[in-house]
């Protein structure tokens, strides 16, 4: 698969890895930097998509609006989810792409800086695959960056088919 | 609506009436029962009169028949005297005396003072009469009352002969008006006939009142069919002599029953004059002064004389138990009345006692209503700022970390890349700023442990208090692995409440004691329970750096330390969320301490 030039994604970071995208849900420009920036510090070159709100996700992953030239099969194979978005939230983003078919097994990480129960069980309630909670020490969320490296871009056997 | 006190006023007035109404059954049930009372003394005094009365006229009757038995026996006994007369034309003054003493008169007929034969003598026989008696032995025999007279009925024979008795001979009653009715009319009948009352001292004898009773003796032969007949063969007549003074007397001997008072009068009238017999001796008859309970009037044939009879009770006229029953249904019937309103009056009032207690119960209740709505209200209000307070402290947790994070990242960024730009103390600050942001992000987060303590549902139920200690004591071991402690749990401390909840407490508490028991050399933390007046109360005690008691109530508000942060590090708000999470569940929390000898925590969890 091809890494699509004429796809006018926000930032991009490319890479060894970079058939395999990772889509950043995220509206704060800080977390974005700083998350980007962890992901760097950890060695990860995969190319990561960033939407600003819940609106933008959805357009990427089914293709439309301002996505609705992008090869739709093409589907990140890690998305970092934060809930508190602007226009669609993150848990409609998370419940929309469990109900449809494309995306039903994407692997979604809620990043968030909620400990509230409610968003962690509505969280897995819709299908979320981990939720973790953005550290307010740096490192501390450079490390759990890693470890998320680690599972989903490693270790874990991506669902057969499609993505 | 009505208001409250037209309601009130309302009500009271339907309870006077209501009060008038109930006593007025009272009053309704003591008027019915007295009535009936009443009802049943007359019934009751009728049917006791009754019997009484008939009592009585028993009695008067039964007097009457052996009256009249004992006149018809002595009537009987004259008669006797015929058959004499009947079996020998002559009959001889022996013959005369010893029939009369067969008869036993003294002994069975003691009433009769003699039985006398008065012969038949016409005027111009008078002389040889006389004259033939004395030669008889009886030499001063005469005829008395002198005088001519068409014809006389001396009494010729007298027996007993003794001496109160013979005055009699030769005395003639027919010149009497009384005797001669009877005699006449004996004469005229064939039959025994009794003259009127007669004073037979007149006669002779000694002063005393009697009568007289003929017996017609006709001639041996002679037809005596027709009244003419009869006047033409009269030869004589047997006289017998009453004295009524013995006549009565001992009439019911041997008979027990009631007795009343009787009086005989010979005739239709009550007078003293003709008074016969007198049972008690004081004439009561046409006294208007005397009023028995009972009086009663009757008339008896004796020998073809009318006598009267008066009957009236005596004092002594015993009144049967019967005679009380009146009385003792009227007091008896009073009483019951009596009781009956007493009880109805009682009744009523301990019902419009309860009704008065149910109007009040009412308003009781309503009120408690009202406080309902009110309390509803409130808590309408209060799950409203719940619900702010919530979305509130979502943002707090969302918002207000993502600056933070900034901070601290940008700082360490800085470090990172910009290191070589700053000197000693320009790192030095950068490093108190990611302290700061650090430690306002555990601020953060134990504020919001400590709202979401109290907004959390409760849901209760058995939580093994022991395991969640073992659990956490783990959990702490592994937070700084290279500390030594020792944990002393109670096995098997199970209680009711909210799991998650009291994880956080007991967290809060645990986590307490091994912060302050960081600088001792053997630290030990221990949780245990005594049971204290029916109570169980749990503790959390360790020897660690302890604190001073004066101190203690202040360690339980939230924001209070005992402590600097650089002494040991924490936001105080543990406390207050554990002491938070005891009070829900309906508990208590208290600490003992000293500073440098440890502290011990206490909790009861409610009942």
């Amino acid at each position: 698969m091809q890494a699509l030039g004429k796809n006018r994604t926000p930032r991009r970071a490319r890479g060894e890895m970079k058939n395999k995208i990772i889509l950043l849900v995220e509206d704060n420009p800080d977390d974005e930097l700083l998350t980007l920036r962890a992901l760097k510090k950890n060695g990860v070159l995969n190319e990561v998509v960033v939407a600003h709100d819940g609106v933008e996700a959805l357009d990427y992953l089914f293709a439309s609006g301002p996505h609705s030239g992008r090869d739709a099969g093409l589907m990140p194979q890690l998305i970092l989810l934060d809930l508190k978005l602007p226009r669609v939230d993150g848990l409609e983003v998370l419940k929309r792409l469990r109900s449809d078919e494309r995306t039903r097994l994407l692997p979604v990480v809620i990043l968030t800086s909620s400990k509230e129960q409610q968003d962690m069980l509505d969280g897995y309630g819709l299908g979320a695959n981990s939720y973790v909670r953005k550290p307010v020490n740096f490192e501390q969320f450079v490390r759990a960056v890693e470890q998320l490296k680690l599972y989903w871009l490693v270790l874990n056997e991506a669902p057969p088919g499609g993505v | 609506m009505m208001k409250p006190g037209l309601a009130a006023l309302g009500r009271g007035r339907r309870l006077l009436g209501e009060q008038l109404g109930r006593t007025a059954v009272a009053y309704a049930v003591l008027v019915v029962a007295l009535l009936l009372t009443g009802i049943a003394y007359l019934y009751v005094n009728h049917d006791v009169e009754q019997r009484e009365r008939a009592r009585f006229e028993e009695s008067t009757q039964a007097t009457k028949r052996a009256v009249d038995r004992r006149m018809d026996t002595y009537i009987d006994a004259t008669l006797d005297g015929r058959g004499l007369f009947a079996a020998s034309e002559h009959v001889t003054r022996e013959e005369w005396s010893s029939y009369v003493a067969g008869s036993e008169l003294e002994r069975r007929y003691p009433g009769i003072q003699a039985i006398a034969y008065a012969e038949r003598v016409p005027l111009d026989k008078k002389g040889s009469f006389v004259e033939r008696v004395r030669r008889e032995g009886l030499s001063s025999y005469d005829l008395r009352p002198a005088g001519a007279r068409y014809e006389y009925f001396p009494l010729t024979y007298v027996a007993p002969s003794d001496k109160a008795n013979r005055p009699l001979l030769g005395y003639d009653f027919y010149a009497d008006r009384v005797s001669r009715d009877a005699m006449e009319q004996a004469r005229d009948t064939g039959l025994p006939r009794a003259s009127g009352k007669v004073d037979l001292g007149k006669a002779g004898l000694s002063k005393q009142s009697g009568f007289l009773v003929y017996t017609p003796v006709y001639r041996h032969g002679a037809p005596d069919e027709t009244t003419d007949e009869r006047r033409q063969a009269l030869q004589g007549f047997i006289v017998s002599v009453f004295r009524t003074d013995k006549l009565l007397g001992g009439i019911f001997r041997g008979e027990p029953g009631p007795r009343v008072d009787f009086e005989i009068f010979d005739g239709a009238e009550f007078t003293r004059a003709n008074l016969l017999h007198d049972d008690d001796g004081v004439l009561h008859a046409g006294d208007a002064s005397y009023d028995p309970r009972f009086e009663d009037m009757s008339t008896l044939e004796v020998a073809g004389r009318i006598w009267s009879l008066y009957f009236s009770t005596p004092p002594s006229f015993e009144p049967g138990w019967r005679s009380n029953l009146p009385l003792f249904v009227l007091f008896g019937g009073l009483a019951i009345s009596l009781m009956l309103f007493g009880i109805t009056w009682v009744l009523s009032n301990n019902r419009i006692h309860a009704e008065r207690v149910g109007l009040e119960l009412e308003a009781a209740n309503e009120e408690l209503e009202n406080a309902n709505r009110d309390l509803e209200e409130t808590n309408r209000e209060l799950e409203g700022a719940n619900r702010e307070l919530e979305a509130f402290s979502y943002s707090v947790s969302h918002d207000l970390r993502a600056p933070l994070r900034s901070i601290e990242g940008f700082s360490q960024i800085l470090l990172e890349d910009y290191a070589e730009h700053l000197d000693d103390e320009g790192r030095g600050y950068l490093g108190r700023v990611r302290a700061a942001s650090r430690r306002m992000a555990l601020l953060i987060d134990d504020l919001l442990d400590l709202s979401r303590v109290t907004r959390t549902e409760m849901r209760r139920r058995s939580v093994d208090l022991s395991a969640l200690a073992r659990d956490i004591s783990e959990e702490l071991r592994k937070s700084q692995p290279e500390r030594k402690v020792d944990f002393e749990i109670e096995a098997d401390l199970v209680a009711e409440g909210d799991a998650r909840l009291l994880r956080v407490a007991l967290w809060n508490l645990l986590e307490n004691a091994w912060k302050f028991t960081e600088k001792v050399p053997d630290p030990r933390i221990e949780f245990a329970s005594t049971l204290r007046e029916g109570r169980r109360v749990y503790r959390v005690t360790d020897n660690g750096a302890g604190f001073d008691q004066a101190y203690a109530d202040k360690l339980f508000g939230a924001f209070q330390r005992l402590h600097s942060p650089e002494e040991f590090e924490g936001t105080g708000i543990g406390l207050a969320t554990v002491a938070r999470i005891v009070h829900r569940h309906g508990g208590e929390v208290w600490a003992r301490g000293r500073v440098g000898e440890g502290a011990a925590f206490f909790f009861t969890l409610g009942r």
